[in-house]
């Protein structure tokens, strides 16, 4: 299984949006995230360890936009949410998760 | 020769002489004094004439008459620097500069000196007050002028000053982006005795803050008629009578503008009577801000910037949030009652006059940050 650890993207997460500031939720989507969800699938391991904190906008976007621009499908985000993992933190996995579960109920109510 | 003897005719005579020479000489003393006036005046102008704005005696937000005096500062500030090439800040009257004040200060003259490089600065510096204990003199207003970096932007010289460890740990950056390093580093330097779990939280509010005012605040030109280009932010960090204290301040147009441009005013309206409010006051939009949620027809992902900003008020009891925004001001605060049971305050205020932007302020107890 693959780890990603947000630290070695950026000790300092930034806004939601590329436009807003750099290391931002959507350029950590788009460059670390989706390529690493295109090769393993749901079977990564997010590590939100080792950071200065973050900010929601930046998790909501990250995670979330995930499921927003179909990145991945809602059984590889089910996956993911159970491989968010911080130690320092457990309520960050915890707000990840709901992210996550949030946009997939979203995705379905736009679909139905 | 007695006086009565001398002939009435040479008398008139002399008396005439006498009259013409002091009219004579008057008019020739009174032009040149008037000349000399007049080439005085001029060379002051082209040398050391000065556009002088007067510093209040307390830069303060948290008074309302302070207040009013402080907005009035900052506008005369703006007309002076828009206007002379020489400017005179005065602070001779000046004895305390609190935090938000303080800040919006120096924003303002940033924002100033940037968009009018050629404008000299001089100032009179504030007074030397003595301690009312021992009689000590004490450099507090110019050390905090100091450290906020007033000398430095204006190109005055420094002085050295004796180094207060209330003031020497204040801090402040500013920037256009929002750049999370910058207000970590900020958050890193003011205390390293703060809890990892302290500066995560202190983090959250302050880059969801910048984030807010890069995405928000600046839609259009602020109206203070000077029509300048400039979408920064800035950031405070200090200690402050045993409370850290983080503030994050931008010149646009605040949120009582911001909010019916992100929000339909149906969304508004719900929000506004849930909390009991007319809406018609800029202390009560700011308020509604708070609890404001994009709907899910305008990105319902959005807009949770409000309660990062609040959250801290979760965690730590001593906490405060304070957010100025042109004429409106809103408190919020944790209050613990006998029986241990936690309930929120908010207060609003309306101020007479408009700040032109907005200042989050957060201040938390310091040893609540320890733990």
């Amino acid at each position: 299984m693959k780890t990603i650890r947000v630290r070695e993207f950026t000790e300092f997460p930034g806004p939601r949006y590329r436009d807003l500031g750099p290391y931002s939720g959507e350029e950590f989507r788009e460059k670390i995230l989706v390529p690493a969800i295109k090769e393993h699938g749901g079977n990564i391991t997010i590590d939100l360890d080792g950071t200065f904190g973050y900010g929601s906008s930046f998790l909501e976007e990250a995670f979330g936009g995930l499921i927003r621009n179909k990145s991945i499908t809602t059984e590889q985000a089910n996956e993911l949410a159970s491989h968010i993992i911080s130690e320092e933190d457990p309520s960050l996995a915890e707000e990840v998760r709901s992210y996550l579960t949030d946009a997939s109920s979203n995705s379905q109510e736009d679909w139905l | 020769m007695k006086k009565a003897s001398i002939d009435k005719e040479l008398k008139n005579k002399i008396d005439q002489k006498r009259h013409w020479r002091t009219v004579r000489n008057g008019t020739e003393e009174r032009r040149q004094r008037l000349n000399n006036k007049r080439s005085r005046r001029q060379k002051a102008k082209s040398d050391g004439w000065h556009d002088e704005v007067k510093a209040p005696p307390l830069i303060n937000l948290y008074d309302e008459k302070d207040h009013e005096r402080t907005v009035d500062f900052l506008k005369s500030l703006r007309r002076a620097v828009s206007r002379s090439k020489k400017v005179r800040i005065c602070f001779r009257d000046t004895k305390q500069i609190t935090v938000s004040a303080g800040l919006l200060f120096i924003s303002e003259l940033d924002r100033l000196v940037r968009a009018f490089p050629d404008v000299k600065f001089s100032c009179i510096r504030p007074p030397v007050q003595h301690s009312s204990k021992f009689g000590n003199e004490t450099y507090t207003v110019e050390a905090v002028l100091n450290q906020i970096g007033f000398f430095q932007l204006t190109k005055i010289k420094q002085r050295q000053l004796p180094i207060y460890p209330n003031v020497s740990c204040w801090k402040h950056s500013q920037g256009t982006v929002a750049e999370g390093e910058i207000a970590g580093k900020l958050l890193n330097h003011v205390d390293n005795e703060l809890s990892p779990a302290a500066k995560r939280r202190l983090y959250r509010g302050a880059i969801e803050a910048i984030s807010n005012c890069v995405d928000h605040a600046y839609p259009s030109a602020r109206p203070d008629g000077l029509d300048l280009d400039d979408k920064r932010w800035w950031m405070f960090v200090g200690i402050m009578m045993g409370r850290l204290v983080v503030a994050v301040c931008d010149l646009g147009v605040g949120i009582p503008t911001t909010v019916p441009q992100k929000h339909s005013w149906d969304k508004i309206r719900v929000v506004l009577e849930k909390l009991k409010l007319k809406g018609t006051r800029d202390s009560e939009m700011i308020h509604a801000s708070t609890y404001l949620r994009s709907s899910r027809t305008e990105q319902s992902h959005r807009g949770k910037g409000g309660k990062d900003i609040r959250d801290l008020l979760n965690h730590y009891p001593g906490a405060r949030l304070t957010i100025y925004s042109n004429k409106g001001c809103f408190h919020d605060k944790n209050t613990t009652l006998l029986t241990g049971q936690k309930y929120k305050v908010g207060a609003l205020n309306e101020q007479k006059k408009s700040i032109l932007g907005t200042i989050i302020e957060w201040s938390v107890p310091l040893e609540e940050l320890a733990a």
